[in-house]
């Protein structure tokens, strides 16, 4: 339950607004400004005189009885007036008389344009016609040509899809071929180059310890020859006889 | 005609007037302007025809002048921010400012009222003059009088609950 139908709000605020009034006593220069105006006014209204004659004067009764007057007489004479012009007039001619006298005037005087108007309006109503018939074979040629050119377009669209699909087929089994052949190939090589590096390392091993033996063996012969050129050349006087040189091998040895 | 003393009747009529006018419109400027229109207007009306009651044409233009003026503030006040008064330093700023939107909230669904109906409530309950002499001024029937009366409330009260129901939720959802 909203609590706003628990209280009058309306009463509330009724009453915050007969709190909210002020003194009662109007501000003074708004009192004298009034009264000035009033003044004001009052002085110009007394030159102009009055404007509007009060409802219960004597004139506006007298104005008022006037114009009944004379509307009354007004509508007596036009009623007098109707009807001595009713009573004064030529007595009526026989109408069947002036109907046959008048016909074959009025027909050769009125036939030539209700003929030329019959025909205008044939015309148009067959104008009309031709035209309506116009736009709906148009419009029903121009659907029949839009369903033709729709059912072509299915039909050629699905021709296209299914050869598309066929050469997309085609090319899917091309490429899954050409990458096993380069797969193969690719294994073929490397087992080429393992194969080689294999080989290269067999000779590579070969040579080193070919060469490292010829290395000792060069040594060996210097050594040698460089003993023997020692004792050969060595003075007499210098001293006891040199040892033989010896690799740290042969030292090592007891 | 009959001829017054409109100085005397300013003096007299003058508190009945501004009050009727300042209620409705809450503002110095209108309410003066209001207070002015109101008397001239009343000097116009008493050169024209015979005036039985002052003070009832009196209110009645007071009333019809601020209610003019209420729906001209409350179209602008659409557009343009509306003028916020400040508050009194005695009472409680909570009420105050509560009061004043509660009365605000009422002047703005008056200038929303058709001009009858408008009419007719403040010169019931503002004016607190009865069904015969709002009937008199305003120049309509009594039942007329009663039925402007009744659709007025419902329309003022319909329009406060809806205001009411509207800030009850913006305030929960400032709280959230």
């Amino acid at each position: 339950m909203n609590k706003n139908n628990d209280r009058d709000i309306l009463a509330e605020a009724l009453a915050q607004l007969k709190q909210q009034g002020p003194s009662q006593q109007p501000p003074k220069t708004v009192v004298d400004e009034t009264v000035r105006r009033l003044a004001e006014m009052r002085r110009v209204g007394d030159d102009a005189g009055p404007a509007v004659l009060p409802p219960s004067s004597p004139m506006r009764i007298f104005l008022g009885r006037t114009v009944v007057r004379l509307s009354l007489g007004a509508a007596a004479l036009i009623l007098l007036g109707y009807a001595l012009g009713r009573l004064s007039g030529p007595a009526p001619m026989d109408l069947d008389e002036l109907r046959e006298a008048l016909t074959p005037a009025v027909a050769a005087s009125i036939e030539p344009a209700i003929r030329e108007k019959l025909m205008d309006e044939m015309r148009q109503r067959y104008q009309v016609a031709l035209a309506a018939s116009y736009v709906k074979v148009k419009e029903e040629l121009t659907q029949q040509y839009q369903d033709e050119l729709n059912r072509f377009a299915v039909q050629t669209l699905a021709a296209s899809n299914a050869v598309t699909n066929r050469l997309l087929t085609e090319l899917v089994e091309n490429i899954d071929t050409a990458q096993a052949q380069d797969r193969t190939q690719i294994t073929k090589v490397l087992r080429q180059i393992e194969l080689n590096r294999v080989q290269d390392r067999t000779q590579l091993a070969a040579g080193l310890k070919t060469l490292a033996s010829r290395t000792e063996n060069e040594l060996s012969k210097t050594r040698q020859q460089f003993v023997q050129l020692l004792v050969s050349y060595q003075p007499e006087e210098l001293g006891p006889e040199p040892q033989p040189f010896q690799n740290s091998q042969e030292r090592n040895e007891p | 005609m009959q001829a017054y003393d409109w100085q005397v009747v300013v003096q007299e009529y003058g508190p009945l007037v501004w009050q009727t006018a300042y209620r409705l419109l809450a503002n110095h400027a209108d309410a003066a302007d209001c207070f002015q229109e109101t008397f001239l207007t009343a000097l116009e009306v008493s050169r024209r025809q015979d005036v039985r009651n002052l003070p009832g044409l009196l209110v009645r233009l007071a009333t019809t002048r601020a209610i003019d003026r209420l729906r001209q503030k409350s179209r602008q006040c659409r557009t343009d921010a509306c003028e916020v008064k400040p508050l009194a330093a005695s009472a409680d700023p909570l009420d105050q400012l509560e009061a004043q939107d509660l009365a605000g909230q009422l002047r703005e669904a008056i200038g929303e009222l058709p001009s009858q109906e408008a009419k007719v409530f403040c010169l019931r309950y503002l004016g607190e003059m009865s069904y015969r002499q709002i009937a008199r001024e305003l120049q309509i029937g009594i039942n007329v009088v009663g039925v402007s009366l009744h659709r007025a409330k419902a329309k003022l009260r319909e329009a406060l609950n809806a205001t009411d129901a509207t800030d009850e939720v913006s305030h929960e959802q400032k709280q959230r």
